[in-house]
């Protein structure tokens, strides 16, 4: 198969600025595979998505379109082997917000855009609490994911 | 980390593509009616147009492991979302790519005997000028501002066998991760060999800016010769939020990727290429 | 307003409600909370509006004045709404001022506003801690 400038044959086809394909983009962990319960938190999503303005009686946002995609892809990322299903709730400025009360932890993030995320922790057995946003580095949600993951 | 050391520089590189890119907000203004104000606006600079898929938003975080290919199993859209927009000069050397959340420009080599034309004196003064160009164009017509989320530059190269190397199997005597006999010290006959590393690219202050991405491919020219196509890829978040920001990244990543490049490939190509420093 | 301009009525008991309607759809502003075995607000119902501006809410100091009944807050949204409440005095005492005013309107007399900055933990503290007046009727999960 011709590539870009037709001088170059491939294994599979290139296309200027194709960036890397998926073959690159695995990571060094072992494949993901989508949680079990994914399938319903996608569903609850597009729910979300149906209400209309107003839908709490206090004025709230539609959900924005852009947001509840980039929240579904927020999910898929910091989604871990063993992490129980958020509850999934819409705020009043139209984004998405997850959600886990369990083992003593309180896990909260908001997605408010393609990068920016508010996370608010509180953990009842350590006594740890914080909140903060976070952007392009998700290692501190990373780390109480994996904290509410490993508590039994 | 900018390292103050020169980069290294070469008179012939193997490049046949550079791209410079910044990634932004989706401006939904931005449809069909105002690429075509577009167009017109271009005129001559850039009078043939093609049409193309458009390449999902990507984003270069720490402490997230899905594969990047892994999309959410879903698409949201009110309308059918605006392809991605090929603005191409009458060489077709000189390419912008557009579409509501992207704005790309690519130099390609397209004859043998184009030479790359350098980084400082073209590629970047040249994606400066159209990208302010597009985003005064964007105010003027009331489209919406660029808010950058993310840059890159990409670098594919064609390494070419020769006298240096002769099939795939050669591997060791083009990358430096390899001894040079790894093929004739092989057990079992190599047909073909390809890699891919990620690095981490960081600030000043050691700070997570975005990832390095270095991917190998196996292939072959149109005379059926063997050929390597490495491409390598910068991409992570603008120093800040202005134009000055993504330009800073670019520069960085840029220097990542001909450090990188110099770093595993071999003397021996390099002075092939015709390395100066 | 801004909220600087609002100051705190000290009118309004510590101790009297304020009230909020939640919608009873679970997991829209209603989640299962498996720390306190039971279903309550998320911590998204206890926000200001969309623009920024005080949190709405009834105040029961209000209601009883009027001589009517907490549940009496749902009205008009009977159908589909439970009703949450917080003290005053908890709210007043977060770790983000919060001022609580008096807001009667046309369509609500015993109407009240809560001014201030609702950080994440700010709402979900409110939310930990409110307690159900008109319970949403829902199966444990």
């Amino acid at each position: 198969m011709s590539g870009l400038s037709g001088t170059t044959w491939y294994n599979e086809e290139r296309l200027p600025y194709e960036g890397f394909g998926t073959s690159l983009a695995k990571s060094t962990s072992p494949e993901q595979d989508f949680p079990q319960w994914w399938p319903a938190a996608l569903s609850r999503i597009l729910f979300l998505l149906e209400l209309p303005e107003n839908w709490d009686s206090y004025g709230a946002k539609k959900i924005n379109q852009q947001i509840a995609y980039h929240a579904a892809q927020i999910l898929l990322e910091i989604t871990r082997p063993g992490i129980p299903e958020p509850s999934i709730v819409p705020t009043v400025r139209g984004n998405l917000q997850f959600e886990w009360h369990t083992k003593g932890i309180d896990l909260e993030f908001e997605v408010k855009s393609s990068v920016l995320i508010s996370v608010s922790f509180e953990d009842a057995v350590t006594g740890d609490e914080w909140e903060k946003d976070l952007d392009y580095n998700l290692i501190p949600l990373e780390d109480v994911i994996r904290q509410l993951v490993s508590r039994t | 980390m900018k390292n103050e050391l020169p980069l290294p520089d070469f008179t012939s590189p193997p490049l046949i593509e550079v791209a410079v890119s910044v990634q932004f907000e989706p401006l939904s203004r931005l449809v069909v009616p105002e690429i075509g104000l577009l167009w017109q606006h271009y005129g001559s600079r850039f009078s043939h147009v093609e049409q193309r898929p458009p390449i999902d938003a990507r984003f270069e975080k720490l402490g997230v492991r899905v594969p990047l290919s892994q999309k959410p199993g879903f698409q949201l859209f009110d309308t059918p979302p605006l392809p991605r927009i090929w603005f191409l000069d009458d060489s077709k050397r000189e390419l912008l790519q557009i579409q509501q959340n992207r704005f790309i420009r690519n130099w390609r080599k397209i004859e043998d005997d184009d030479d790359y034309p350098r980084y400082d004196s073209h590629i970047r003064p040249r994606f400066l000028e159209d990208f302010i160009d597009f985003q005064s164009f964007l105010a003027s017509n009331n489209i919406g501002k660029v808010v950058p989320n993310q840059c890159e530059v990409t670098y594919i190269n064609h390494l070419k066998s020769g006298d240096v190397w002769k099939t795939h199997a050669d591997i060791g005597k083009v990358f430096k991760f390899w001894e040079p006999d790894f093929n004739e010290g092989s057990r079992y006959e190599i047909e073909d060999a390809s890699f891919q590393i990620r690095q981490l690219i960081k600030d000043s202050e050691g700070e997570f800016l975005g990832r390095l991405h270095i991917t190998l491919q196996s292939a072959f020219d149109e005379n059926d010769d063997p050929l390597f196509v490495l491409t390598i890829i910068a991409r992570g978040k603008p120093l800040s939020n202005d134009t000055d920001g993504i330009m800073d990244f670019l520069d960085l990543g840029r220097e990542y990727i001909v450090r990188s490049f110099a770093d595993i490939t071999r003397p021996e190509l390099h002075y092939l290429w015709g390395r100066k420093d | 307003m801004p909220e600087l301009e609002y100051q705190d009525d000290e009118s309004i008991p510590d101790d009297s409600l304020l009230l909020r309607r939640i919608l009873s759809d679970p997991n829209i502003h209603i989640v299962w909370d498996d720390n306190l075995g039971c279903w309550r607000p998320s911590s998204a119902a206890f926000d200001n509006d969309r623009n920024g501006n005080p949190m709405s809410v009834v105040l029961s100091v209000e209601l009883v004045r009027l001589n009517r009944s907490m549940e009496s807050a749902l009205r008009g949204h009977k159908d589909g709404y439970s009703l949450a409440s917080v003290t005053a005095g908890f709210t007043r005492n977060l770790s983000q001022i919060q001022k609580i005013v008096k807001d009667p309107t046309p369509e609500e007399p015993a109407h009240g506003l809560v001014a201030g900055k609702k950080t994440q933990s700010v709402r979900r503290n409110l939310a930990k801690n409110s307690q159900w007046i008109v319970e949403p009727d829902l199966p444990k999960p």
